[in-house]
């Protein structure tokens, strides 16, 4: 810069300048409730039939090759009233380990968001956001969020594990005193005032590309940190994350392995599951090690093949496919107790 | 503190200081996510940009909505005295939503 005002804070970072605007907090974004504007992700299962013109009086279950616990799955002979024939009906049913919230928050411009959650074992990430009209003036955000949760937990106790802080650029009605310091750049910009909360960021987490592919929940990862943090995220005492589509997309197949008695034999069947990712949450966990949680959003199942016939031990084997995409690589952390 | 600065509100409270990582935004655009682009900033040449994404979401809310996933491939270099940010697309999966890329002043 040729110009202006820079006070270089640690690591030679840039807390304030007269080139571009620090980021003011303005305040924890509001779970919206109500019908319509809390939604979950499908969760209801997928029918699939293989179909024969068989005659019999067999019944079986199927077994999960690949994660076994993570996903039920049913089979059973399926008799068609209209033509009497017996189908092996998979059923596929998805345990509702996502939730998808809508959170508001009145912003002059659209927000910066960190991530907060007082138990590690439930993250949240930003799914989009989006304007939803304006309030005295001030634009009004809409902030959807995915929030991921182990098994058999209570969804709505969950929720309130969630806190979402919010920030955006100062503005000109930001510097409400008479004292203090601002900013501007050279065309009259705002770019700091002493009369907000500015973001500090108090620690980064750094991904790289090669980093494994996580599993389903709650993968602990090594985590690196940028040099010379003022405070290593071990010891943030209420550490949130900032939610910049970090996440990965994963996509994997599990093969589904099922076999019907029949008077000639057993007759297997596959059918393949795939699983789809996008951004993940971040934790700290009690003991100080990053937690990464991916927010499964999709689920796909197709019908396999026959694998064989007449012997009782399916040919196929399992089938497993994965691909990860790391990207940015830098989270920048934040304590939230700087802004309760 | 032996260096450095800090400022305080009028409450007496440390807002900010120099132990702290600077964090400040030089530009948001918002991108189609089968745009390739760049945008130029001068007088920052001296600065670390950093680039992160957000995907932008239609004010309909619907369950399939939430299954799109758009992401762009972001890029920094020096052009001169300017600093020139780039994107292209990268992945988009299911309904095709705007970016927001945040361009950050690391350092």
């Amino acid at each position: 810069m040729t110009y202006g005002i820079k006070l270089l804070g640690h690591n030679n970072s840039l807390p304030v300048s007269s080139v571009s605007p620090a980021l003011a907090f303005r305040g924890k974004a509001t779970r919206i409730t109500g019908a319509g504007m809390t939604y979950y992700p499908a969760d209801s299962g997928y029918d699939f039939y293989f179909r024969s013109n068989y005659f019999g009086n067999s019944y079986d279950t199927l077994t999960v090759a690949g994660t076994p616990g993570i996903y039920k799955f049913y089979a059973g002979i399926y008799n068609s009233a209209v033509a009497p024939r017996y189908d092996l009906k998979f059923t596929a049913s998805i345990p509702r380990e996502i939730i998808v919230v809508t959170y508001r928050i009145v912003c002059p411009s659209i927000p910066t968001v960190f991530c907060n959650t007082i138990s590690h074992t439930t993250k949240a990430s930003v799914l989009g956001i989006s304007q939803n009209g304006t309030s005295g003036g001030i634009p009004v955000w809409d902030i959807k969020t995915s929030i991921s949760f182990p098994l058999g937990l209570v969804e709505s106790t969950l929720i309130s594990y969630i806190t979402l802080y919010c920030f955006s650029e100062v503005v000109p009605a930001d510097s409400t005193s008479s004292f203090g310091i601002s900013a501007f750049s050279g065309t009259g910009q705002m770019t700091f005032t002493s009369d907000v909360k500015p973001l500090k960021i108090k620690d980064y987490v750094l991904f790289t590309s090669s980093t494994t592919p996580p599993s389903l929940q709650d993968t602990i990862y090594t985590r690196s940190f940028s040099p010379n943090p003022e405070t290593p995220t071990l010891s943030i005492a209420k550490a949130g994350f900032m939610n910049s589509d970090f996440g990965r997309y994963d996509s994997r197949q599990y093969i589904l392995q099922g076999w019907v008695s029949r008077s000639d034999g057993y007759w297997f069947y596959n059918a393949y599951m795939t699983t789809k990712y996008a951004t993940a949450g971040l934790a700290v966990t009690p003991g100080g090690e990053l937690d990464i949680a991916l927010n499964a959003i999709k689920y796909e199942m197709s019908v396999g093949e026959i694998a064989t016939s007449g012997a009782q031990t399916p040919s196929a084997s399992p089938v497993t496919t994965s691909k990860l995409e790391a990207f940015p690589t830098y989270i920048p952390v934040i304590d939230c107790a700087d802004y309760d | 503190m032996a260096y450095g600065f800090r400022i305080y509100n009028q409450a007496g409270q440390l807002t900010l200081s120099s132990s702290n990582f600077g964090f400040t935004m030089l530009d948001k655009i918002e991108v189609s996510p089968y745009s390739t682009s760049s945008r130029s900033y001068s007088g920052v040449s001296d600065l670390v940009i950093h680039v992160a994404q957000t995907q932008k979401e239609p004010t309909a809310a619907s369950v399939d909505e939430i299954l799109a996933f758009n992401v762009m491939n972001t890029s920094v270099s020096l052009s001169g005295a300017d600093v020139i940010v780039s994107w292209s697309p990268r992945i988009v999966s299911g309904i095709a939503r705007n970016v927001i890329l945040y361009v950050m002043v690391m350092a």
